[in-house]
């Protein structure tokens, strides 16, 4: 399949008014000879990828050597020919080639590279190309994209198609301008896309797109307001905890499972911004709403987050779970309390010497015995 | 969720107000023990099972175990639950099956892109686990499923037993002897398997005509969206990196699970993972092939993972495969005889009725997942990765760095 970002299906962006005319014409007799060019270039980026993939590495190496020295016109080449319809069989080789390039300029040291082929990659948003191979770049820049990408994959985010890859390559490059970007496209979102960007911005803990995902934390739509909870849970915004709450304290159901875990995520958030009493007012929350029997788990669950905030001034709470009658609460009690004795011993080793005794009175399983065991021997020096 | 789960544990005040006090006073039973007679499920109660993917392996694992009894399937192709989703034994979305109260445990057949989020989504209804290997697909995800595991109190089993054969005396003196650090240089010693080496077609067209049967945007669940396939689906989907890690991790779970239980290396990873010649670059979408893939721990030891057809000879010096006490000095000798003795490994079902820790756990299953997604990462990127495995990052490599914690298509999340 012979393609060109000149031709007219992926033509470059047209100018208007009177002096149109006159670059028109320079345009066409350039797209003309950038066109004669390009079909060389097919030929012979052909020719020069047929070998791959290879077991010679310094063929290989060098393959990829000299599209680089070919420019970022050649690069562009080979992304066109990996093809425009999804599985297309000619676009075989092409996709080995271009996604050979990008391991390659993405070794350490080669950064100069890297940014060549990022930028040809990022170009391609420019043209007409299918969505398909719109994906595929996006794909790519997943990988070798950074910061200087972020503002090209953005102007993606209105697709339906394409919001779900430059999501997830702007999410992979991270930091806060691609959290800027997910969020600047947030409130004119709808949908899946809007669904996809706040899963996107829960994951990249962005605190500044919390006041914009509370609108979402009761949305009629549920995997919205699933995905709206985790987010803000994520993001450890405590202006969220009443609506976390409230979820959670609802009939048994998955997304009650859903609302409880952002309840924790939460506390554990809080934990980590040195709210260590905010933290513990969930935790306590959470095990307050959980009494029954079979929700032993959850409270399994809101002690170990408890234990892991609060650290020695836990024990108390951990010692009880201790010596519950309640099996299930006694030996994941006793698994987390190791953990808990480990992070404690330099500064509380009387108390996490005591704890482990306690550990090891609690439960008969060998294992938590041969962890704390170790961790006494430790202490013991 | 069944009461017999929940049985009730004889407290110490009770059997102390049934006895004397100076009977009592002279015998302090410990709390275990008490509970050992009276907290287990009584053998004859069943644990009930529900499948999660009933398609090559369904549950063949937990199948005809006197234990356990079916009550539930769960599969995207209709097909495969023999007929429309009933709400009470045959369901097509996972999360509809886990509200089930009578179900104890999951039994998830998947293929490895959905092993995570059922793991973490059945730990949060408190359901015990029992996942098929490959584990998981990427590293944070065996974490966040490892952590999951162990805050709510569940059972995990990996579907691969071959490390409850390891428990000569000969073994447990390696397993304890490197577990423990005991000899500081293991850069001698080589352990090592492999597996076969398939790889998929690397052209997959659009097909339009998804069959009426499959739901394709839950089967695709968390992987990215991709036109639909044959090939896609149903076992070929192991060939493809958007699903799993093709024969590599597939074997290599099989052959590294016993080792790295061997090695005492269920609590960490390698540091550095290079990979042999083999045909490069690797395509986008479809798995290629591997050679051998070296990894070295911080110890020293290597593991070492071929094979297949593109095996190159591995000629780096391997002096020993084990070691025993005969290999300590005095110092290592006294230590070794302080330390605790190695548990012994707890069955699922035992370890369903006794809530302990089963033998194929969480937390080594995430670590024998992360070394042969490292390894896999070795090979698609044609260079050595260096590793933190206590921070579980890769070091000094911003692009495998990215392999660490993928994003997933939503609304799925971690």
């Amino acid at each position: 399949m012979k393609l060109s970002p000149s031709s007219t299906r992926a033509g470059a962006p047209t100018a208007g008014g009177t002096a149109a005319a006159a670059l028109g014409a320079l345009a066409a007799g350039a797209m003309a000879t950038r066109a004669q060019a390009a079909d060389e270039r097919d030929e012979k980026l052909a020719k020069l990828i047929e070998p791959l993939p290879s077991d010679d590495h310094a063929k290989v190496e060098q393959i990829l050597e000299e599209i680089l020295k070919a420019g970022s016109d050649a690069i562009a080449k080979l992304i066109v020919m990996t093809g425009h319809e999804f599985g297309d069989p000619e676009g075989v080789k092409p996709k080995y080639a271009v996604h050979g390039l990008v391991h390659h300029v993405c070794r350490p040291g080669a950064d100069g590279h890297r940014k060549v082929v990022a930028e040809t990659l990022a170009k391609q948003f420019d043209y007409d190309h299918s969505d398909e191979l719109k994906a595929f770049v996006c794909r790519q820049l997943q990988l070798c994209g950074r910061e200087q990408e972020i503002l090209a994959l953005a102007r993606l985010l209105h697709s339906e198609r394409l919001c779900e890859p430059a999501t997830q390559a702007i999410g992979a490059i991270g930091g806060e301008k691609a959290a800027a970007a997910l969020r600047g496209a947030l409130p004119d979102a709808t949908g899946g896309r809007r669904t996809t960007l706040v899963n996107a911005l829960g994951r990249l803990r962005d605190k500044a797109a919390a006041p914009e995902i509370r609108k979402d934390v009761n949305a009629k739509d549920a995997d919205l307001r699933v995905v709206a909870r985790f987010a803000l849970g994520n993001i450890g915004d405590a202006d969220s905890a009443d609506a976390l709450l409230k979820a959670a304290d609802a009939n048994p159901s998955y997304e009650r499972d859903q609302a409880t875990d952002a309840c924790l995520r939460l506390a554990r958030g809080l934990g980590e911004q040195g709210k260590a009493a905010d933290a513990e007012k969930i935790c306590r929350k959470v095990m307050d709403l959980r009494k029954a029997e079979d929700e032993v788990h959850e409270r399994c669950a809101a002690l170990a987050c408890l234990a892991e905030v609060l650290g020695v001034k836990a024990l108390d709470d951990v010692n009880a779970a201790l010596e519950s009658n309640d099996l299930w609460l006694r030996n994941a009690t006793a698994r987390t309390a190791v953990d808990v004795a480990r992070a404690i011993a330099k500064d509380h080793s009387a108390e996490a010497k005591k704890l482990l005794e306690m550990v090891l009175e609690s439960t008969e399983e060998q294992a938590v015995h041969e962890a704390a065991h170790v961790v006494l021997l430790d202490l013991k020096g | 969720m069944t009461n017999n789960k929940r049985q009730q544990g004889v407290s110490r005040r009770r059997f102390l107000g049934t006895a004397t006090a100076a009977a009592a006073a002279a015998a302090i039973v410990p709390r275990h023990v008490l509970g050992e007679r009276a907290d287990r499920r009584p053998p004859s109660e069943t644990i009930t099972y529900g499948v999660i993917g009933n398609g090559g392996r369904k549950d063949s694992g937990l199948r005809g175990k006197k234990d356990f009894e079916r009550i539930a399937v769960c599969d995207v192709d209709i097909k495969r639950i023999g007929g429309e989703p009933d709400g009470k034994t045959r369901f097509t979305d996972y999360r509809e099956m886990l509200e089930r109260k009578e179900i104890d445990v999951v039994c998830i057949g998947t293929p490895p892109h959905w092993h995570a989020l059922p793991c973490l989504h059945a730990a949060q209804a408190g359901k015990d686990i029992f996942c098929e290997k490959p584990f998981t697909k990427f590293i944070s995800e065996g974490r966040a499923v490892a952590d999951a595991v162990k805050r709510y109190g569940v059972i995990f089993q990996i579907g691969t037993f071959g490390r409850f054969g390891k428990q000569s005396e000969g073994d447990r003196q390696n397993r304890k002897i490197i577990k423990y650090g005991l000899i500081k240089d293991l850069s001698d010693l080589v352990a090592s398997g492999g597996g076969k080496n398939r790889t998929g077609s690397p052209s997959l067209p659009r097909v339009d005509e998804i069959p009426e049967e499959l739901d394709y945007d839950l089967w695709l669940g968390p992987a990215p969206f991709k036109p639909y396939n044959p090939k896609r689906v149903h076992y070929s989907n192991r060939f493809y990196w958007d699903y799993e890690g093709g024969d590599l991790t597939n074997f290599g779970h099989h052959s590294m699970d016993p080792l790295l239980y061997l090695y005492g290396k269920d609590h960490t990873a390698p540091v550095r993972v290079e990979p042999g010649p083999a045909p490069w670059p690797q395509h986008p979408d479809c798995v290629g092939q591997y050679s051998w893939i070296e990894c070295t721990y911080a110890d020293g030891m290597r593991v070492l993972f071929g094979g297949g057809a593109y095996k190159a000879s591995y000629d780096r010096p391997r002096k020993r495969s084990k070691v025993s006490v005969d290999d300590l000095d005095e110092e290592g000798r006294k230590r070794y005889d302080a330390l605790p003795d190695v548990a012994k490994l707890v069955d699922f079902g035992t370890a369903v009725r006794t809530r302990q820790q089963s033998g194929g756990h969480a937390e080594a299953s995430h670590r024998v997942s992360t070394l042969m997604n490292l390894c896999n990462l070795a090979v698609r990127l044609n260079r050595t990765i260096h590793f933190d495995p206590d921070k579980e990052v890769i070091v000094d490599d911003e692009e495998a760095a990215r392999f660490v914690d993928i994003p997933m298509r939503a609304p799925w999340h971690l």
